[in-house]
């Protein structure tokens, strides 16, 4: 019963107005229960109950919702504690026609057309409150760089109060960024570069937010994901599909995240588009879930709907066809110079992206102090090692040219996935 | 011209303190300085996001870097994918046991280990020795060529038998080296001895302590000079192995000197028809006694000096000696009664002996006597392999003292003989049927590592009338789970 109530605080309360004899006039017939709560001098509030429902109604004037008369007189109700009668009180009858009647006008309206105003009621609210929480968030940026960057150095919660903003701003996409970026100033050598360029990538963001009904659709819907706008499963899953025979090239768990989550990189076998599957799960058990359930290697015919935004990479799963199958090693880069062009192909269209998937052929090199990937051309690049063991890739390939996937930042490669001939090891 | 460099420093200064125009970016950025904020604070984080997205999208600086050498190519097939889950199971579960009897078996069939399994395998062989020569044994070319890479991988690859080249007494790694010289004395037993001679005082003392046990091997009188000079050696290891392999050399001058020690301590006694062994201990051990590596001083504090020099004394000589001197075999000399409560400290040593010695008829009459007695797997192994089991059976069918019986079957190394593995499921069902506590987990990780894999059904049978209210039912089942899952290893490596 007090799982009803609004918070702690409330339900305390509730405990000490369940008692008789605070109540006056209390009774119950036909599902409805009322009462006088008579407090302290000439309080008097005429409480009714339909704990069936449930609904509330109470002349006290709280602002919580159920208040704790409420509260009190359906936890003495539960208790057995109040009389039957034969009728109604007179307020709990004028309740009750007052509530049917605002039921009745909502239902005069067709549902749908209800739900989409109120809809864009709520998205117009959210986007003010965005567009206020981005344009202070500018102000505080200006500030960090007027007043200096040195400021913040070695600690690492200096962002935290404007993360907090954002979360109540509705910005949970800038939250999270900021969040990261607290930490940099702790993070060794180099890190006014980082800060200041994170802040800038922020900065950019929120310039972006103040243009977005001019920006092109797919690259406002990019700024959107980003500031931390949902999209709805279901209206991704209405979008057209994308069947093709699906790779799973890269399953990598971000264990460290918010919420642990699971990113799988696929490959169309026809179309040869990338496409992500997001799972997440706080317990990061990732049981049941079929979108967390792929391996790399297999293939899986499916129909895949890309959500909006661009380039366009994140999907939602739609209709699979059969089972997945073991799937062929995929077709690699052979030159890091290829991926260079790509790279920055995809970064022209989304500026802010962190990482890209991609499937290369070339030698671990295990050197000092980090591990480099060289190509046949003798071209090498960093090799990402975290979370995962870069000597099983040392041992698969033996020196020699292999077959990995995974993901391409600016900071290097970081593979997930090598083949070992015709069979993909997980690193 | 504003480079990035110059808008950090400013940035990080903060340009209320240092301000900043920003005139021109490098390009690419600069092709878009028209979109540039009035506010200088604006206004530099507008510059440092165009810098940023062209940094980004650059091309990385592509280090031209040289590769390792590829590893030599490996005609071995690698373990069949059933096998290699398995073991990549049992590499996260255990027990290492049953892992290296597998890979010992994988590389008997003449299988390697898959790529991908090589770092965890070398890994957990460096901190398991019990794994050392399974995976040495599934390396192949791959798994050495990676273990070149850390020290501590290495190590493991030195356990196995190494391909040395013809220069690596010369040039190689420690264990190289070992392995050539012990390849020379198994076709050249004096000319591996002279190069031993030649460069020994050039070794250090961990060295000659180790090569001189190479040794060993082909061990005769041509070695005895060598051996008697290292009993002069500053290392005590060095000084202790050489006497060791003295103690094995026949007719050796210091079998002469033990022979007279030991027949001074021990002798016999007649006295009317009884008759008994006396021991007469020295007072203090001269110097050509500790020259031979004997010590006055216990090595446990628990052993009184006494027993220590007795026991020292005994040990070091053949065991020929008491069959000459007392006109017995073995058999009837461990029978004999020993005067002062000395019996078992010269059994102990007799024990110690039979083990060096490697004397089988020793062995037996000290096992047969010593049947009521703490059982000793060290001597059972000098005993052949058949014989070791057949006496386990034994005791099996016929004892009725459970407590002896775990250390004696744990003592038979696999594989068992179909009669040894009926008489342990003869027991165990005995134990179940009698209503004894649950066998050790010891004694059931032997049962599921060395049972033959045909003999699984009659365990299952057994598993099935444990009643569910003792730890039997869960014991038996984890039993026979690990003997399927060999079964399962070994039909794949068919």
């Amino acid at each position: 019963m007090l799982a009803l109530a609004p918070d702690a605080a409330s339900a305390a309360a509730a405990r000490k107005v369940a008692a008789a004899v605070v109540w006056m006039g209390a009774g119950c017939v036909s599902g409805l229960v009322w009462g006088r709560y008579v407090g302290s001098g000439t309080l008097r509030y005429e409480t009714v109950v339909e704990p069936g429902v449930p609904a509330y109604g109470c002349s006290c004037p709280s602002r919580k919702f159920p208040c704790k008369h409420a509260l009190g007189l359906l936890l003495l109700w539960s208790s057995g504690d109040v009389p039957d009668a034969d009728e109604p009180a007179d307020y709990a009858v004028a309740w009750q026609q007052a509530r049917a009647e605002r039921a009745a006008a909502t239902a005069a309206r067709p549902r749908g057309e209800r739900d989409e105003e109120a809809a864009a009621r709520r998205a117009a609210r959210r986007r003010e409150r965005v567009t206020v929480g981005l344009a202070e968030l500018e102000l505080w940026l200006c500030d960090q760089v007027r007043s200096g960057l040195s400021g913040v150095s070695g600690t690492y919660w200096h962002a935290e109060p404007a993360a907090a903003r954002m979360v109540d701003a509705q910005a949970p996409g800038v939250a999270a960024t900021l969040r990261r970026l607290s930490a940099v100033p702790a993070s060794g050598e180099g890190w006014p570069q980082r800060l200041l360029a994170g802040y800038a990538r922020v900065h950019l963001l929120a310039r972006a937010h103040t243009q977005l009904d001019t920006l092109p659709p797919d690259l406002a819907a990019t700024v959107r994901n980003y500031v931390g706008y949902s999209v709805s499963r279901e209206a991704v899953l209405a979008e057209p599909a994308v069947r093709d025979q699906w790779l799973v090239v890269s399953v990598r768990d971000i264990a460290d995240a918010a919420i642990p989550a699971r990113r799988t990189y696929l490959r169309g076998d026809k179309t040869g588009r990338w496409a992500l599957v997001l799972a997440f799960d706080p317990q990061g058990q990732f049981g049941g879930d079929l979108d967390a359930a792929f391996e790399a290697g297999t293939a899986l015919d499916a129909e895949l709907h890309y959500y909006p935004g661009r380039p366009p990479l994140r999907v939602a799963v739609g209709a699979r066809h059969g089972e997945p199958v073991a799937g062929p090693p995929p077709q690699p880069r052979r030159r890091l110079s290829e991926l260079f062009d790509e790279w920055a192909t995809v970064l022209a269209l989304d500026p802010w992206l962190p990482e890209w998937p991609t499937v290369l052929c070339g030698v671990p090199v295990p050197c000092e102090p980090r591990w480099r990937f060289a190509d046949e051309t003798g071209a090498s690049v960093p090799l990402q090692t975290g979370g995962i063991d870069p000597w099983i890739l040392a041992a698969v390939s033996g020196g020699a040219p292999v077959t990995a996937a995974g993901e391409w930042s600016a900071d290097g490669f970081r593979p997930s996935t090598v083949w070992h001939r015709e069979t993909a090891v997980p690193l | 011209m504003t480079t990035y460099d110059e808008l950090v420093a400013a940035a990080t200064v903060g340009i209320a303190q240092r301000p900043l125009s920003v005139t021109r970016l490098p390009q690419p950025a600069g092709e878009h300085s028209t979109v540039f904020d009035a506010d200088p604070a604006m206004c530099l984080l507008d510059a440092v996001a165009l810098l940023d997205a062209a940094q980004r999208a650059g091309r990385l600086f592509a280090t031209p870097i040289p590769r390792p050498a590829p590893a030599p190519s490996d005609g071995v097939p690698e373990l069949p994918p059933l096998a290699s889950l398995i073991v990549a199971d049992l590499l996260r579960t255990g027990p290492a046991e049953l892992l290296a009897d597998l890979l010992s078996a994988a590389a008997h069939a003449g299988f390697r280990a898959p790529p991908a399994l090589l770092p965890t395998l070398l890994s957990a062989a460096a901190t398991n020795s019990a794994l050392r020569d399974g995976v040495a044994a599934t390396l192949g070319e791959r798994g050495r060529w990676l273990a070149a890479h850390q020290p501590e991988w290495l190590r493991v690859v030195d356990s196995g038998v190494v391909p040395v080249a013809d220069d690596a007494w010369e040039t190689g790694r420690f264990a190289e080296r070992r392995s050539w010289l012990a390849q020379l004395r198994r076709r050249d037993p004096d000319a591996a001895r002279g190069l031993l001679a030649e460069g020994w005082m050039r070794e250090t003392g961990e060295d000659r302590a180790e090569l001189i046990t190479v040794l060993a091997d082909r061990l005769s009188a041509a070695d005895e000079s060598f051996l008697e000079a290292a009993l002069d050696d500053r290392m005590a290891e060095v000084r202790r192995r050489a006497a060791r392999l003295l103690q094995l050399l026949p007719g050796s001058a210091y079998q002469a000197r033990a022979r007279v020690r030991a027949a001074e301590v021990l002798h016999r006694e007649r006295r009317g028809v009884r008759r008994r062994l006396v021991v007469t201990l020295p007072d203090e051990l001269d110097e050509s006694a500790r020259r031979d590596g004997l010590h006055v001083r216990p090595h446990t504090p628990r052993t009184g000096v006494k027993t220590w020099l007795l026991m020292q004394i005994v040990a070091a000589a053949p065991l020929e000696l008491w069959t000459e001197i007392l006109g017995a075999a073995p058999r009837d000399i461990v029978a004999l009664p020993i005067a002062d409560g000395f019996a078992p400290d010269v059994h102990a040593a007799w024990r110690r002996a039979a083990v060096r010695q490697r004397n089988a008829e020793w062995a037996r009459a000290l096992l047969d006597m010593s049947e009521h007695g703490p059982s000793d797997a060290e001597l059972a192994a000098v005993l052949p392999h058949t014989e070791r089991q057949a006496r386990v059976v034994a005791l099996l069918q016929r004892s009725a003292e459970a407590v002896r019986l775990p250390a004696e079957v744990q003592s038979c190394p696999p594989p068992w003989a179909p009669q040894l593995a009926e008489a342990v499921l003869a027991y165990l069902e005995r134990e179940l049927r009698g209503g004894r506590s649950v066998p050790t987990g010891a004694l059931l990780a032997t049962v599921a590592r060395a049972l033959p894999t045909d003999h699984a059904a009659p365990l299952c049978r057994l598993a099935e009338e444990a009643p569910l209210t003792t730890g039997w039912l869960r014991a038996l089942r984890r039993t026979a789970d690990i003997i399927e899952l060999r079964r399962r290893f070994h039909e794949e490596l068919q």
